[in-house]
């Protein structure tokens, strides 16, 4: 009997890199399935080929963190950033904000569009962690943001009221996405915790290509945060690499930040970031490099880090609804090869603690 | 592979053993020469109906102890060549059609190890062989040749099976021996073969079939190979090969590998 290796007859999927420049493309990527760094490879293919383009994000931390993948050699921005100074430019007011700042009337905006009969300025648009801007954002990015409009996105990932659907982005219009199929950023044993928050039954979770590390994620229980605190300025000085402590609500966020501030060396990078950072300041801040970065479960999206502290637990938990799901799938899922779910005070409750998954994949 | 011997003496070989109706002609008081034949019919019997008196799960327990070596060795060497460690493929998902008592699900077992993670769904039409798969993969768990997240489920209609979440990893389709029965419709086997796999994976998909080099056992395979071409699969290996790793005598059998590669789309549903 003489068969093959199954690993030989799997071949590596359709490359994205080389999708037509020319055509709109629609790209779905799982958790570490490398969406931000194929949204960033695009880029410089069309920047190569003469193309004008631009890539948008929802925060100001992701489009930092695409800049430096690109090298500082890309125009980034964030939707909210780009609407706004287009429609100003282009239509001579602002961008009609009835239900609040930043949630535009996107039918309005269309209107506006149209009755100006405005062409499309840029070649490309790339648009990163899609899922997280607002549907209308799409039909107007298609018919006026840009020639050409690319997209990558996972409706799994969405943390954000103001979001899209698979179907919404479609609706654009865009062409039949193509899924992305392995992960390559976190071991086995994070990927299986992510997974157990995983409830689709239209993208499956990419497939895992790192090897198990022996490293279970753990649900820690501490009654004072200086305990967290010396824990994670350990985990630094030991293994090093670069730590994300993931906290909410902002107030905790920036207590903690000062709180690694004072227990570590001053040349130890520690950055914080929310959504109340001041607007540059994310430039100068490195998350993939070594050192610590707090932030909110918002602000994490799209992010990746050796290890993550994961304290944003209570807003997830009991993973009963949809929404719930999506965000410990995702908040998980930042982990490259170590993951501390943190307990905090108030502790979570029973009905909490007993919705995380058994010690086959948390250990406690 | 220690275990593996534990669970087959305890689950088969010492409970007809020390069953008190076993002799030294007989097995659970059937004559040891007409077993074969009689009471497992070469592997086809209605193995929930009484015979004698032996119940369904007498006959499932002979079945095992005259069928299921050969087929698990047959089994485990395939996997050993298929399987590696450390596999982009994800943790496999096995679909056992005609499973009998667990037998693809112990082959994989002991290719893998404890520490390697798959599903496994039994289907078999048979009550008595479902219920000693059970208990021969509850066996194997308690030996901890079991990886903890390892599943298993016996079935007997493969269209009920809710396969939970969509995954992106490989499904392997075992038919070993399956199509030498003369009730089995290949045209639906196929159908449920592809709408299980859309149910539950977007992943690759692969079948091993393996079956008795004999013409007559071979009479489907050429209807089952065509109706797996139609619905996307490629036709890897296809061979008649004399099989030596085995503790039985050697035979010839017929084995063929079909492959699906993975869909890099999505599916299109009402969710949409």
């Amino acid at each position: 009997m003489k068969l093959p290796l199954l690993d030989d007859l799997i071949h590596e999927q359709l490359d994205i890199y080389d999708a037509d420049p020319e055509k709109p493309l629609f790209v779905l990527g799982p958790p570490g399935s490398g969406k931000t760094s194929l949204a960033v490879l695009r880029m410089q293919l069309l920047i190569s080929l003469g193309h004008s383009c631009l890539l948008i994000t929802k925060n100001r931390l992701l489009a930092s963190l695409g800049s430096q993948l690109g090298n500082q050699a890309l125009n980034v921005n964030t939707m909210h950033s780009f609407v706004s100074s287009d429609h100003s430019q282009r239509i001579g007011r602002f961008a009609p904000e009835p239900y609040g700042r930043f949630k535009y009337d996107w039918p309005a905006v269309l209107s506006n569009y149209e009755k100006a009969n405005i062409q499309p300025q840029w070649d490309h648009l790339v648009i990163d962690e899609g899922q997280n801007l607002p549907a209308g954002f799409f039909a107007w990015a298609v018919r006026y943001g840009a020639k050409t409009v690319s997209v990558f996105a996972d409706e799994d990932q969405t943390t954000d009221s103001q979001r899209a659907t698979i179907g919404d982005i479609l609706a654009a219009p865009m062409p039949d996405p193509i899924r992305l199929s392995a992960n390559h950023r976190n071991t086995r044993e994070i990927a299986a915790l992510a997974e157990h928050f995983h409830r689709s039954s239209t993208l499956p979770p990419a497939v895992v290509q790192r090897p198990r590390s022996g490293d279970i994620p753990r649900l820690v229980t501490f009654a004072q945060w200086n305990d967290a605190i010396s824990s994670i300025a350990n985990r630094l000085a030991n293994r090093g690499g670069s730590i994300g402590v993931i906290v909410y609500p902002v107030s905790k966020a920036q207590t903690v930040y000062q709180m690694l501030k004072f227990a570590l060396p001053p040349e130890t990078r520690v950055d914080l970031y929310t959504h109340l950072t001041p607007k540059g300041a994310e430039q100068n801040i490195h998350p993939m490099e070594a050192g610590i970065t707090v932030l909110t479960g918002e602000s994490a999206i799209g992010l990746e880090f050796d290890s993550v502290y994961l304290q944003d637990l209570s807003r997830s938990l009991p993973s009963v609804d949809k929404d719930q799901c999506r965000r410990m799938y995702m908040l998980c899922a930042r982990a490259r090869d170590s993951l501390i779910l943190l307990d905090d005070t108030p502790p979570l409750t029973t009905v909490q603690l007993s919705s995380l998954p058994d010690s086959t994949l948390l250990s406690r | 592979m220690p275990w593996l011997q534990t669970v087959l003496d305890d689950k088969i070989n010492n409970r007809i053993s020390s069953d008190k109706r076993t002799t030294p002609t007989t097995f659970l008081g059937w004559p040891r020469s007409t077993v074969f034949t009689d009471v497992i019919e070469g592997g086809q019997a209605n193995f929930d109906e009484p015979i004698g008196d032996l119940d369904g799960a007498d006959r499932a327990l002979l079945y095992a102890k005259y069928n299921q070596v050969r087929h698990l060795d047959e089994l485990k060497y395939a996997f050993s060549q298929l399987f590696q460690p450390g596999q982009s493929y994800g943790d496999p998902l096995m679909i056992d059609l005609g499973c009998g008592p667990f037998t693809a699900g112990l082959a994989l077992a002991a290719t893998l190890g404890k520490n390697d993670v798959f599903d496994y769904y039994g289907v078999d039409h048979y009550k008595s062989m479902r219920d000693l798969g059970l208990q021969l993969a509850d066996a194997t768990r308690a030996q901890g040749a079991l990886h903890e997240r390892t599943k298993y489920q016996f079935l007997r209609d493969l269209n009920r099976v809710n396969f939970g979440p969509i995954r992106g990893s490989l499904t392997l389709f075992v038919a070993s021996y399956l199509l030498a029965s003369p009730n089995l419709n290949i045209g639906d086997l196929v159908r449920d073969m592809v709408s299980a796999h859309s149910r539950a994976s977007l992943g690759p998909a692969a079948v091993l079939y393996t079956n008795s080099a004999r013409t007559e056992a071979r009479a489907k395979f050429p209807e089952f190979k065509n109706h797996l071409i139609e619905a996307g699969f490629n036709l890897v290996t296809d061979q008649i090969d004399r099989f030596t790793e085995t503790v039985k005598a050697p035979t010839d059998i017929h084995y063929a590998l079909f492959f699906k590669p993975a869909n890099f789309s999505i599916r299109r549903d009402k969710t949409l």
